[in-house]
């Protein structure tokens, strides 16, 4: 059956997922760089308040958006469980035993929360308004100018797209093995460490046979369909800078540079 | 072996498992290369003109799931003609076309990994279709199919009949009923070239190739009715009748 | 042993947007030492349905009988071991150096001596013809030799119920019959069998009851005759030339044999 994982194309149409890929993946970059001047409070109120309206534009369902932050949260919880155990920052508010908790220690950890949650967010908006292949197309044509330094933004670019292509099947494969091992009595839950990565050998091995298998098959379509690298290709989508792919530009910086005076 | 096929002929290829069906369709384009011996694609060989060749020929493979290329439909449709280095407007109509001429319209943005096999097949025949070859080679098309899934690949395959040259290789013997011709390899060799129509009537070919005819052919065959007739269980059915009856209209 | 499915529903991804329904509440039986053909197209629920008789899935809601127990109550290793199942394309999921280790997996997890396990997987070999392999890897194999492989890999915990779903599918026309012979001859030996095709002809050789799967549901269900005359447009090539010529008295067959014998006492007459 069909999942939908994390960070995964979401297909509605809405202003963000309108804009120039190279916009985004600009924003995105920039924004990612920016949360790392901010530290004030007030600063990170207002970056929380502007992923939140970006969501709200990004007309993806608020249920489907959380859904992408679960696996991240577990993440957050234990460095700002260490952050705030271990900071000797500002006035002491606890004490019990060895453990200490200090204001400067909660606001830290409180920050850091914030910025893992807020990075997740806007590059999890990135790829949930972004065609996988727009993505892809994007980060060639923004590596491109690194073509001259010999680094090979098409072949870079083709990997990620058979990537995204790949990842449903191979995770549909995965449980289908799964399922057929079970069925011979195999466990994937039971015993240690040891048994447990050994009981995994039934699903590895299939699994790295069968991947190998498709990459020859593809291998083998894929020049049969005249593929011959990067030179003299042309593309399908067109990737187009319009005005407001420089206006999201412009306020992103404008936001940010609020945000880091803030 | 040896054989020549014309433009525009509907040629099917049978045999056993191991007969060299597959080696003989991947010589055409030039993904395997002959110890000796030559082949001729449009007075190009494969071996030295590999992309000029694969440009003549399409080929679509047994297993569609891991011939699409890009995470969208539209995407990978025009895979072949981003290789060619098509310009953006004129692949723009041609995928448009494409994807009619196999019936996926609406189809565009959908992700091959949520298709049937049957549309996935259709995917990957669009691909080809795209890039205009004259000539398509088609590797156990149906194999993975199901009963559903075969039918519409065929329809659309039937539709090219006589507009493009076909080499068609299948274990599904009733798939080349519309045939010109038929190769059965067996060994690595050709041994035979027949029309279809003969090849269900010779019981004797059928049984040293190990060829199984449907079950439709085979009540002919085993009733002495033409193959021709035996189309579809209604036509054998039909032709039953008709003799029933005249058997009848002798007596008195 | 006595299979049961009561009233089963199965939802996939319950609860999100993308929620399927592929069992509408499906009640069945797979009686002791029968041939059961599901039949279906693509999206009907045939695997679905076959992958709770031994608890791969559980039931959205329903139940699943064993000789009368609820099967959420039973261990589901012993469960699985009397119920086997053999998955679409199963050689996928080969996995061992040898044929003889990838088979001797099932009755190893059974934690049989050496000696049995050995006798278990040459038996399974043996009833596919295949016990020359043994030695070889799996993954050398051809299409055909590896169905088998992993066919015999299933059938060595030697289970009471076998499902087959798609046993034939992409294989060429020899070994195809092969394995319709396997299915004559483990019923024949008191194995209850399921058989998942949608090919009707070859359900037609050897159910004796077929349920025709439909959007989740059951569509019908009971003898061969009974199910592919009562929707002739849906059945094997046999049924459909003997449904136009009904009025000339050539009875109901279904069988190619039977088949051919009336059309040839037709033709006679």
């Amino acid at each position: 059956m069909a999942s939908r994982s994390l960070g995964q194309f979401y297909p509605v149409a809405s202003l963000l997922h309108g804009l120039d890929p190279r916009a985004k993946i600009l924003c995105v970059t920039i924004f990612a760089v920016g949360l790392f001047l901010i530290d004030t409070i007030a600063g990170f109120l207002l970056m929380t308040l502007v992923v939140g309206a970006l969501v709200a534009t990004s007309r993806i369902p608020l249920a489907v958006f959380l859904r992408l932050l679960r696996p991240v949260v577990f993440i957050v919880a234990l460095t700002v469980f260490f952050q705030v155990l271990f900071s000797r920052e500002g006035a002491t508010l606890l004490e019990w035993g060895f453990i200490e908790i200090h204001a400067g220690g909660l606001r830290l950890g409180f920050l850091l929360a914030l910025r893992i949650l807020l990075l997740v967010s806007v590059a999890g908006l990135l790829t949930a308004t972004t065609a996988p292949v727009a993505l892809t197309d994007g980060i060639e044509d923004l590596l491109s100018s690194l073509k001259k330094l010999r680094f090979p933004a098409h072949e870079f670019a083709m990997m990620m797209t058979i990537a995204l292509r790949f990842i449903p099947t191979l995770d549909e494969e995965a449980r289908k093995i799964m399922a057929a091992q079970s069925a011979r009595g195999a466990d994937f839950r039971e015993g240690g460490l040891i048994r447990r990565s050994r009981a995994l050998i039934p699903l590895l091995v299939p699994l790295t046979v069968g991947a190998f298998r498709r990459a020859d098959e593809l291998a083998e379509a894929m020049e049969s369909r005249g593929y011959q690298g990067g030179t003299g290709r042309t593309r399908y989508r067109e990737l187009r800078f319009h005005f407001r792919d420089a206006l999201a530009l412009a306020i992103v910086m404008v936001v940010l540079a609020l945000g880091i005076l803030a | 072996m040896s054989f020549e096929i014309a433009a525009g002929e509907y040629v099917g290829i049978v045999g056993p498992n191991g007969g060299g069906k597959s080696t003989l369709v991947r010589l055409l384009n030039g993904l395997l290369v002959a110890d000796s011996g030559n082949v001729w694609v449009m007075g190009d060989d494969p071996a030295t003109a590999p992309f000029t060749v694969r440009r003549r020929v399409g080929m679509l493979f047994q297993n569609p799931e891991n011939g699409l290329v890009a995470p969208f439909v539209e995407d990978d449709v025009a895979f072949g003609l981003e290789n060619l280095g098509v310009e953006r407007l004129e692949m723009r109509e041609r995928v448009v076309e494409a994807i009619r001429a196999v019936g996926l319209e609406g189809y565009e943005r959908r992700e091959p990994h949520t298709l049937s096999g049957g549309e996935k097949q259709r995917v990957a025949l669009a691909g080809l279709l795209a890039v205009q070859p004259e000539i398509l080679a088609l590797d156990e098309p149906t194999s993975m199919l199901d009963v559903a899934g075969r039918r519409e690949v065929l329809e659309r395959l039937g539709a090219l009949r006589g507009k493009k040259t076909v080499l068609h290789v299948t274990h599904h013997l009733e798939e080349l009923f519309d045939a010109d011709r038929v190769f059965v390899m067996n060994n690595g060799k050709l041994g035979t070239d027949v029309e279809p129509m003969r090849l269900y009537s010779d019981a004797e070919l059928l049984r040293e190739n190990r060829l199984a005819l449907p079950t439709v052919l085979q009540l002919a065959l085993d009733l002495g009715i033409s193959p021709a007739k035996a189309q579809t269980p209604e036509d054998l059915a039909a032709e039953l009748r008709r003799l029933a009856a005249s058997e009848s209209g002798k007596l008195p | 042993m006595t299979l049961e499915l009561r009233d089963v529903c199965h939802v996939y991804a319950a609860g999100t947007p993308l929620a399927v329904e592929a069992l509408r509440g499906v009640s069945l039986a797979v009686e002791a030492g029968e041939v059961l053909g599901i039949v279906g197209g693509t999206g009907s629920g045939k695997s679905t349905l076959v992958q709770h008789m031994n608890w791969i899935l559980r039931p959205t809601s329903g139940e699943v009988l064993v000789d009368g127990v609820d099967a959420a109550t039973l261990n589901k290793s012993e469960l699985r071991r009397r119920i086997g199942l053999v998955f679409q394309f199963p050689e996928s999921a080969l996995f061992a150096p040898t044929v003889e280790e990838d088979v001797g997996f099932g009755p190893q997890r059974m934690k049989l001596g050496e000696d049995a396990v050995r006798e278990r997987v040459r038996g399974s070999l043996a009833m596919l013809g295949v016990e020359h392999l043994a030695q070889r890897s799996p993954f050398a194999l051809s299409g055909g030799e590896k169905r088998r492989v992993a066919i015999a890999g299933v059938l060595a915990m030697e289970p009471e119920v076998l499902i087959l779903d798609e046993p034939t599918a992409g294989l060429d026309p020899a070994t195809r019959q092969d394995l319709l012979s396997l299915v004559r001859t483990l019923s024949e030996s008191g194995v209850s069998i399921v058989l998942v095709s949608h090919d009707l002809e070859e359900v037609a050789e050897v159910a004796d009851r077929i349920c025709a799967m439909e959007q989740g549901c059951i569509q019908a269900l009971g003898t061969p005759q009974e199910v592919f005359y009562k929707n002739p447009a849906n059945a094997p090539a046999t049924v459909r030339v003997a449904t136009v010529l009904q009025n000339s008295s050539i009875g109901r067959p279904v069988r190619y044999a039977d088949t051919l014998a009336a059309l040839r006492t037709l033709m006679e007459n």
